[in-house]
């Protein structure tokens, strides 16, 4: 007996997945001039065209072999039926949103933003971040606020979450320790003030303006720590009621929303660098799966804000089961009979501790040992390099001439950078991560563009990308834009039209002001970069 | 006859019952109480426990609120039946209205949640609009 019917929607999505990369690829090979290569050289998408084509084959195989299998045998209640079976009907098609935002909404308004920078003095493409990131969320916002999720699609969608998850458990590997102590001792201290800050706040306002403690509590730790898990998380402890997370979670939705779609283009306005913003929109922004969105919507082809935002965020989402007890202590305080004693620190703790940031330290863990990386690579500040003695490492024999000649010149003032140059010289090649820096630091002793690229070539020659980790980045990049898709799904104005209330006003000060507070925090103090 | 009234827990459905339950004995009727426990949307970014969390504190509440009710009028009304429901509040009480051939729908002119003219307001209005029935709306 079964209540399912026979669904042909995976096999339908697979299929189509698998004929456009099919009829891409002929094309490409054959270079069959038609439509369709007229249309990538039009968005100049010919780089692309790789990628459009080993990812639509695997995921079209994989979803039309599971899309047989569901027409002939209804996917049923089984565990493994629920969580792989059912869902690649949905999956496939967020993947074929993916495709759409990335290889074609993104490269269309580029070309469009270009065409009307003349006329409008800005280039609306680059300010407003339309990109396939910000255009995916877009995407999913506007699908589920009009046509709706369909039935075959929901449980694909929710896969959004736990693809969110993988590309911030990948991430992990991208870190060097240098990167991850630095990082990690900012966003504590930040993050400390900010969380407390908040908590404050809104419940001296919530005192203020007379709210009900439960709904007091639940509102503080959703705005103070991260979003809707939060105000859920503290719900218990503070014996909120349904309707009080109700509120809540409108609230946090509606100014999640806002911030993500006002952070990027004001920070793109005033010239923030990669660490400003990925700390502010760690900081200021609610929701975990928003900020990843924020920081990928301002630079979403290099993963070095979103690395940044991420240890802010996974170092606010540690502060939940601290504030959650503090909320308990707090909420007892008011109450006729003391409960605090009831609730346990270690407890929650281990309860609310999240898996996946174990597998971010667990992915940091195997990349620091160098299992993602060949033996001679080694991470330095943002890149690998590689000193290996290679011919494809040396600079020109014309270039080490006219660096022999500028350390002659005795420009140099400073021994340690001359003997770096030195070094250059007889070796033809850079050797060592002090002395990538060095040679760097030698532009600032001459005036002589040349020169001056001389130098940086030196640095980029022996820059290496290892194979692993950038394909590693690249799967990381599908599953955030996957995930994002499926966040865009979530802002339902059904959701968001919750808020009301004192709670909103609340809610909307606390924001702002966090909001405000944390960029002149980050403005102010944050210089440089990682 | 039957009379069905739609309760959220707000003053305006408390007018609401006491009206219905007015006319009920009156007319010597059959009465139901519906609380339909609202699905938020996808609120996807809380995770099934969460979720759970959420929807369980609210059939909680509804079947605690329901059960006072049901306890109350039973004491002057031969024929009381309360019922929770989970799903869209205006779409299931239309649903109930039909299957159960209710001859009186009684509403509140507003509900209790956050933005009250988007919300319960709008509720009061689609189920008249989509009722079989005669509906009031109780201010």
């Amino acid at each position: 007996m079964n209540g399912e019917k026979r669904s042909p929607a995976a096999l339908i999505v697979g299929i189509i997945l698998l004929v456009y990369a099919l009829i891409l690829k002929r094309h490409e090979a054959a270079a069959i001039p038609g439509f369709l290569m007229e249309l990538m050289n039009y968005l100049k998408a010919g780089k692309t065209v790789d990628t459009q084509v080993g990812v639509g084959i695997w995921a079209g195989t994989i979803i039309s072999l599971f899309g047989i299998w569901n027409l002939v045998q209804p996917a049923m209640k089984s565990k493994f039926d629920m969580v792989v079976r059912a869902p690649m009907a949905g999956a496939g098609m967020m993947i074929i949103l993916a495709y759409l935002c990335r290889f074609y909404f993104e490269p269309i308004f580029k070309l469009w933003g270009k065409a009307a920078e003349p006329a409008l003095g800005f280039n609306f493409a680059t300010i407003f971040g339309l990109n396939y990131i910000l255009l995916g969320v877009l995407l999913g916002l506007v699908w589920v606020n009009t046509i709706g999720v369909p039935k075959w699609m929901q449980s694909g969608v929710k896969t959004a979450r736990l693809a969110m998850k993988m590309g911030v458990i990948s991430l992990g590997a991208m870190y060097s320790i240098t990167e991850l102590r630095y990082l990690g001792a900012m966003s504590f201290t930040m993050i400390t003030i900010f969380v407390m800050g908040t908590a404050i706040l809104v419940l001296w306002l919530s005192q203020m303006m007379k709210i009900a403690r439960p709904l007091a509590g639940v509102l503080s730790a959703g705005i103070a720590v991260c979003g809707v898990s939060a105000a859920v998380a503290a719900a218990p402890v503070v014996k909120a009621r349904g309707i009080d997370m109700a509120y809540s979670i409108g609230m946090l939705l509606l100014i999640g929303v806002v911030g993500l779609f006002t952070f990027p283009p004001i920070a793109k306005i005033v010239g923030m660098n990669e660490l400003q913003f990925g700390a502010w929109a760690g900081t200021g922004i609610l929701n975990s799966a928003q900020v990843a969105a924020a920081a990928l919507i301002f630079d979403p082809h290099t993963i070095e804000t979103l690395k940044v935002a991420e240890i802010f965020n996974i170092t606010r989402i540690l502060f939940l089961p601290f504030i959650v007890i503090i909320l308990a202590i707090w909420f007892a305080k008011g109450e006729e009979e003391a409960e605090a004693g009831k609730v346990n620190l270690g407890r929650i703790i281990v309860e609310k501790f999240p898996i996946f940031v174990l597998g971010f330290l667990i992915m940091f863990a195997l990349s620091s040992t160098g299992v993602f990386t060949p033996k001679d690579h080694v991470l330095y500040g943002k890149h690998f390099y590689s000193f290996k003695i290679d011919e494809k490492r040396e600079l020109r024999t014309r270039d080490l001439k006219k660096v022999q000649v500028f350390i002659e010149s005795g420009a140099v003032t400073d021994p340690k950078v001359k003997a770096a140059l030195e070094k250059l010289v007889a070796d033809r090649q850079v050797t060592g991560v002090e002395q990538t820096d060095l040679v760097l630091k030698a532009q600032d002793f001459t005036k002589d563009k040349d020169l001056k690229k001389v130098f940086k070539d030196a640095d980029k020659k022996v820059q290496a990308k290892p194979k692993t980790l950038e394909v590693m980045r690249e799967y990381m990049m599908w599953f955030f834009a996957f995930g994002l898709i499926g966040l865009g799904m979530q802002i339902t104005w059904q959701t968001i039209r919750q808020a009301g209330g004192k709670a909103a006003t609340i809610g909307v000060i606390a924001g702002i002001t966090k909001a405000v507070l944390s960029f002149f925090v980050v403005w102010l103090f944050i210089k440089g970069t990682i | 006859m039957k009379i069905l009234v739609a309760h959220d827990g707000s003053d305006y459905s408390n007018k609401a019952l006491k009206k219905g339950a007015d006319i009920a004995k009156k007319e010597n009727a059959s009465l139901s109480v519906v609380n339909v426990v609202p699905d938020l949307g996808f609120t996807d970014e809380l995770g099934d426990d969460y979720t759970k969390t959420l929807y369980s504190t609210l059939t909680d509440e509804a079947e605690k609120l329901m059960k006072g009710i049901k306890d109350d009028l039973s004491k002057s009304l031969q024929d009381v039946r309360t019922e929770v429901r989970f799903g869209s509040p205006a779409e299931i009480i239309v649903d109930i209205a039909n299957s159960e051939k209710v001859d009186l729908l009684v509403v509140g002119s507003h509900g209790k949640h956050g933005a009250k003219k988007f919300y319960l307001g709008s509720v009061s209005s689609k189920v008249i609009s989509h009722a079989p029935c005669d509906v009031l709306v109780v201010k």
